[in-house]
């Protein structure tokens, strides 16, 4: 294996209850890549990122960060080899102010107007507890927060969820600055196909817990069929 | 015909922040009306206004009577329904118990009778119908929590729905759903509109938006900065700058 | 002496108060808990201190664990070192509990552990130290000095001193330091900490360690002040818990600032009722009138609906709907009966007494299994069912089944009262307002002699029904059996109609109250209401129990004591033990609860049992907050043959949305469903 992949599933089968979300799934992202997760509601996107950081432990296969196996169980471990996390619900601290949101991912202030620079509404905003945030705003606090600890690996989870269009559009820009020039790696979920295939290298579309497609985000593009399939879940494809 | 929903110089203020300044907004019964605009414009804290969670200065009246002095949950039972942005689902009832919580009036007497006759004589007609209609058959047993992120936004609007409102506010009710998801919720709230309801849409969504609304309202830092028909709405200078983006 | 004068004496009790209530208030920023064991572990710490600088003996609070001689008795140094060392290690194994089998437990079940501890150590405390109270030697000088005229010792002052620094300290590591707002960040979402690369469980530690380590010194501190006994500090954790809850659980400033004019106000209040002879007999002046001004401040400032974004509470524990059938209430009644008949003497009598506590228990299942209120006031209730029984049937004469009934209803209406505060004050700080309010019920009602007739109680007729004998004592001795299926009948019903208001809309609207006030009212609820209902219809239930008591007790004295703030807190951990949703949970309850038949089996099979039931009791609570946020009834429940299946059993597979719509139908083939077969 290569050092420049920094993050793999390899056959990872995880879930609730001993019943698995998702099943002998493999991806890879490359450093200095972004890679984007598709797939409808349920599919099991938010279930895979949540194995990868140990919050949800695997019932088969592994995770390497950096080629390294992952401990189970300790994100904080995770987070310090430099994987940075969205999670689906925010996970901000709604009883502290924005600012001291942004003070626990990093003490140095100069990370912290560097971030704040791709969210032109946020600066004003930073005395405002985090619960009383509209939800683009927490949406945009909480990505901040996780692009100030300069991770190398990136997980966000459902990118656009609340976000105004023209921010969604520079934010996805601002992301490919940072997998271009810092060369660090990204993985995002995302609903919104075209965007998510305009802005990623490659990507991977997870039906019914498995990978049911993959391919560079260039000849995809091309196959808005072939994924809407894939969407509905190809009888065969699950049966077998 | 009249509208269901008359908003007058509607304000919101949180300490300093003058989160909605004078919107004025209606809607008609069967219409879908959009209300769109910039993150922290002001389009859940007008929602929160209208359903009174958050006090507020102006008018709200429906169906031609005021609602100015009401607390929320008399407004709900005068015929509105709301969802909420962050969902705000009964974790600990399942899905169809969600809706039933939201499809009962209980009188101050009902705890009494209760206590000796449960369950008299409710079908539960509206509850199965609004699950059938969003497709949440499947998982009416389960519980908000073990359902994912789609699914969730999926029971919220149905709980909405379920009382048979004369006007409901959803707050991005396509919200991390898929296209699939969202081009269904499209037409079944377009049912929904087309049986009587009126429809306040708040979404991010332009795709929704702009196919199923009739009239649009354009938010920015609690001012109107545009409004009318959606296919005005959509190449109006100012909304491209502020919210579209040039290129949209 | 002028009212500045008593205003200044009343420092030092004030200044207790502050350091018991900034101990509560930090342990409550790191992990969300109110701990109500700290009391206790500040009592255990200062034992540890004391016997070392009395003895030079290190005997820590473990059941059979040996003394250490450590020589000649130690200075004050060596001793306070050593004893510091006995907290970190203490705080260090609470978080252990809490982090560990605790983590992702209910809050409620969290604060029932702390019970546990705190009934451990109170209890190994007696076994260990005696229950005889000692004197601790002074750690600060002690010498009077005079200010404005009064007298005071200058250790309050320097006290007083001590404890705003802290605070101050506090102040300034919760707010500044990247440490004190990861610690505040991960009691709200531990995993959004470890995201960003904090470790939950150290944060744990540190807070629990070192909020113990406090306790001790604020413990060495206060105690030369009060003289130490197994029990001190419980005293002084009610008007923390008041003073910790005026700052609202945020600020330690205001905390302090709250503990010390609590010990002012008690002070002048003392001097009032002195000048004015009318408040002479408001015996109770001293210790209520501080709740007053608390619960009147809180009200004032609290929402009748959570705003946007309020810290959510953790997941209240799950409240399984009860059999369909009333199979399972008929059989246990007829069990009932047959026990009632079948026993005699003390086993009849706990029957009796684990029948009355399970009433008690479904009058906690109503308000805190269903509506989530957690109440410290229960016994209040039923204390104002026992005494308005004696009221209406001694006092007024009205006959059996009236006054009870009338009684209940009496309770009842002072539940309605309890709630209105519960409109505005939710989660733990509800509890500690209940509280304070059955403090001020106890303080200003129960102990008056015109109303409770004081110390020697009060007296209650035996009840008749058509001539029929139905009090407790029989002539020949014994307990009459007429007596006990008087109480399953009333049981009876009242389970049976629990078990309905679970089932119906009711009770759907109180889950739905109970998991979230927003959308609760969104959903057309009157989240007021349905707190009102309630609060009312528990106290009734509880108010049935207190005159169901007054019957049962000594034939029919009724004493103030049963009713106290320390027997609702018994009260609901023996709910919680039985399982604090379900209507069976309330019936183990009773069974469990002390005096009941579990209780009296095991003083009369294990020589020795009572001398360590509180122990044994302390640490049970413990265990069942681990095992099972539902009780011993949800572990029962859990078992049943058809919920095992179902568990094993693969939940459906939601399919997409277009199968339900206009989509092919095809997709809602069961293998597609099941998933992969
Ligand atoms: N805590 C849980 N307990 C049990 N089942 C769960 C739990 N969380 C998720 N699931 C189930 O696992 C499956 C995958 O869910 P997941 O949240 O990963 O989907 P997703 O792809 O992120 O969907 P969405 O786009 O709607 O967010 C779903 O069927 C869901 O019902
Ligand atoms: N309690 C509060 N105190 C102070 N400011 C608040 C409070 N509640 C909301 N705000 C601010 O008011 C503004 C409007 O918020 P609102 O939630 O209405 O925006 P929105 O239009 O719904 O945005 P979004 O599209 O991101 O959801 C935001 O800037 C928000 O930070
Ligand atoms: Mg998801
Ligand atoms: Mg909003």
């Amino acid at each position: 294996m290569t050092t420049a992949d920094a993050l793999t599933l390899r056959n990872l089968t995880a879930g609730y209850n001993g019943i698995a979300a998702i099943r002998d799934v493999d991806l890879v992202v490359h450093a200095g890549e972004l890679v984007t997760l598709l797939g409808p509601n349920g599919a099991g996107k938010t279930t895979t990122l949540l194995t990868v950081c140990g919050v949800v432990s695997p019932m088969h296969g592994e995770v390497l960060l950096g080629g390294q196996r992952v401990p189970a169980g300790r994100p904080h471990v995770l987070a310090r080899r430099g994987l940075g996390h969205v999670p689906e619900n925010r996970g901000l601290f709604f009883e502290l102010t924005a600012a001291q949101n942004m003070r626990l991912a990093t003490k140095s202030k100069v990370e912290v107007d560097r971030v704040l620079e791709l969210f032109p509404a946020l600066p004003a905003l930073m005395g405002r507890r985090a619960g009383v945030l509209s939800g683009g705003e927490q949406q945009m606090l909480a990505i901040a927060r996780a692009l100030a600890r300069r991770p190398r690996v990136l997980m966000v989870d459902e990118l656009s969820l609340g976000l105004a269009p023209l921010v969604v559009q520079s934010l996805l820009a601002s992301l490919r600055n940072a997998v271009d020039d810092d060369g660090i790696a990204v993985l995002l979920i995302e609903q919104h196909i075209e965007l998510a295939l305009g802005a990623a290298d490659r990507a991977y579309v997870l039906n019914h817990g498995r990978i049911a497609l993959e391919g560079s985000a260039e000849s995809l593009k091309n196959e808005r069929a072939l994924i809407e399939s894939s969407y509905l879940g190809d009888l065969d494809e699950v049966v077998s | 015909m009249t509208a269901v929903l008359e908003i007058e110089a509607l304000t919101v203020t949180y300490g300093g922040v003058r989160a909605v300044a004078g919107l004025d907004l209606t809607v008609e019964p069967g219409e879908i009306v959009g209300l769109i605009g910039p993150n922290g414009a002001g389009k859940t804290s007008a929602v929160d206004a209208i359903s009174g969670f958050t006090p507020s200065g102006g008018n709200v009246r429906l169906a031609g009577s005021s609602l100015n002095r009401l607390k929320p949950h008399q407004r709900i039972r005068a015929g509105l329904a709301r969802s909420f942005q962050s969902l705000e689902l009964f974790d600990d009832l399942s899905v169809r118990d969600n809706l039933r919580v939201a499809s009962r009036r209980l009188r101050w007497w009902s705890a009494l009778v209760d206590l000796v006759r449960p369950n008299r004589g409710h079908d539960d007609e509206h509850v199965d119908n609004a699950l059938r209609t969003l497709g949440l058959d499947d998982v009416a047993d389960r519980l908000p929590s073990e359902l994912s992120h789609g699914v969730r936004n999926l029971v919220s609007v149905a709980r909405a729905v379920v009382s048979q409102p004369k006007v409901v506010l959803l707050d991005e009710p396509g919200a991390g759903l898929d296209s699939d998801e969202t081009e269904a919720l499209g037409a079944r709230l377009r049912r929904f509109a087309d049986e009587g309801t009126a429809i306040l849409l708040i979404d991010h969504d332009m795709g929704l938006v702009m196919s199923i609304c009739d009239r649009v309202y354009v938010l920015d830092f609690g001012q109107l900065i545009a409004s009318g028909p959606t296919e005005q709405v959509r190449n109006d200078p100012r909304v491209l700058h502020a919210y579209l983006g040039e290129d949209a | 002496m002028t009212y500045v004068q008593f205003a200044i004496l009343g420092l030092g009790a004030g200044a207790i108060y502050a350091a018991v209530a900034l101990g509560v208030l930090l342990v409550h920023r790191g992990s969300g808990v109110v701990n109500f064991a700290y009391g206790a572990m500040a009592m255990s710490v200062v034992y540890v201190y004391a016997i070392l600088r009395s003895d030079g003996n290190l005997n820590v609070p473990i059941v059979g664990a040996p003394v250490m001689h450590l020589g000649a008795p130690l200075g004050f140094w060596p001793a306070t070192l050593i004893a510091l060392a006995y907290a970190a290690v203490l705080g260090f194994l609470c978080h252990l509990l809490m982090s560990g089998p605790l983590r992702n437990a209910t809050t409620l079940a969290r604060v029932i552990a702390t019970v546990g501890i705190m009934t451990y150590l109170q209890a190994t405390a007696a076994l260990r130290y005696g229950t005889l109270s000692t004197s601790v030697p002074a750690a600060i000088p002690q010498a009077i000095i005079e200010i404005s005229g009064a007298r005071v010792p200058r250790d309050r002052i320097i006290l007083t001193a001590v404890v705003i620094g802290i605070a101050l300290a506090l102040a300034a590591l919760f707010k500044l330091t990247r440490v004190g707002l990861a610690i505040r960040g991960a009691a709200e979402n531990e995993h959004a900490a470890a995201y960003l690369g904090w470790s939950p469980v150290r944060l744990s530690a540190l807070t629990w360690v070192g909020g113990t380590v406090l306790a001790g010194v604020i413990a060495i501190l206060v105690a030369p002040i009060t003289s130490l006994d197994p029990t001190i500090f419980t005293l002084f954790v009610i008007p923390a818990l008041g003073a910790a809850l005026l700052a609202r659980f945020r600020s330690f400033v205001v905390c302090v600032a709250a503990g010390l004019g609590i010990g002012m106000l008690q002070s002048v209040v003392t001097k009032l009722s002195v000048d004015f002879g009318f408040m002479r007999n408001l015996t109770g002046l001293r210790e209520g009138v501080p709740f007053i001004v608390i619960v009147i401040a809180l009200v004032a400032v609290g929402a009748s609906l959570p705003g946007r974004g309020a810290m959510a509470e953790k997941r209240p524990p799950p409240a399984p709907s009860t059999v369909a059938t009333f199979k399972i209430p008929a059989i246990v009644s007829a069990l009932g009966l047959v026990a009632i008949i079948a026993t005699s003497g003390g086993w009849r009598y706990a029957l009796m007494t684990s029948m009355v506590t399970a009433l008690l228990c479904l009058s906690l299942v109503v308000l805190t299994g269903f509506v989530g209120q957690i109440s410290l006031a229960q016994m209040t209730f039923a204390g104002m069912g026992g005494f308005m029984l004696s009221k209406f049937a001694e006092g007024m004469g009205i006959p059996f089944p009236i006054a009870p009934l009338l009684a209940a209803l009496a309770a009842a209406a002072v539940g309605f009262v309890v709630a209105l505060p519960a409109l505005r004050v939710r989660g733990v700080h509800l509890a500690i307002v209940t509280l304070a309010l059955a403090q001020g019920v106890e303080e200003f009602v129960f102990k008056n002699p015109h109303f409770s007739g004081g110390f020697s109680g009060t007296h209650v007729p035996a009840p008749k029904l058509f001539g029929l004998d139905l009090s407790v004592n029989a002539k020949g001795g014994g307990f009459r059996i007429a007596f006990g299926v008087m109480v399953l009948i009333v049981l009876t019903l009242v389970a049976v109609a629990v078990i309905n208001l679970r089932r119906s809309d009711t009770g759907r609207a109180m889950l739905a109250v109970r998991a979230n006030e927003r959308a609760a009212a969104a959903a057309g609820i009157s989240v007021v209401g349905i707190k009102i209902t309630a609060f009312t219809l528990s106290a009734f239930i509880a108010g049935l129990a207190g005159t169901l008591l007054a019957y049962q007790q000594s034939g029919g004295n009724l004493s103030f004591e049963s009713f106290g703030v320390f027997a609702s807190l018994a009260l609901l951990t023996s709910a919680f033990i039985g399982g604090i949703t379900t209507v069976s949970g309330g019936i183990i309850g009773g069974v469990l609860a002390s005096g009941g038949l579990l209780s009296f089996a095991a003083t009369k099979w294990i020589t020795g049992y009572s001398r360590y039931e509180l122990i044994v009791g302390g640490l049970g609570l413990i265990v069942v907050a681990i095992r099972q946020p539902i009780g011993v009834a949800g572990e029962i429940i859990m078992n049943l043959p058809k919920n095992r299946r179902a568990r094993r059993a693969e939940p459906p597979r939601r399919t997409s949305a277009s199968a339900a719509g206009a989509r092919p139908a095809v997709l809602q083939t069961p293998e597609l469903q099941g998933g992969v077969k």
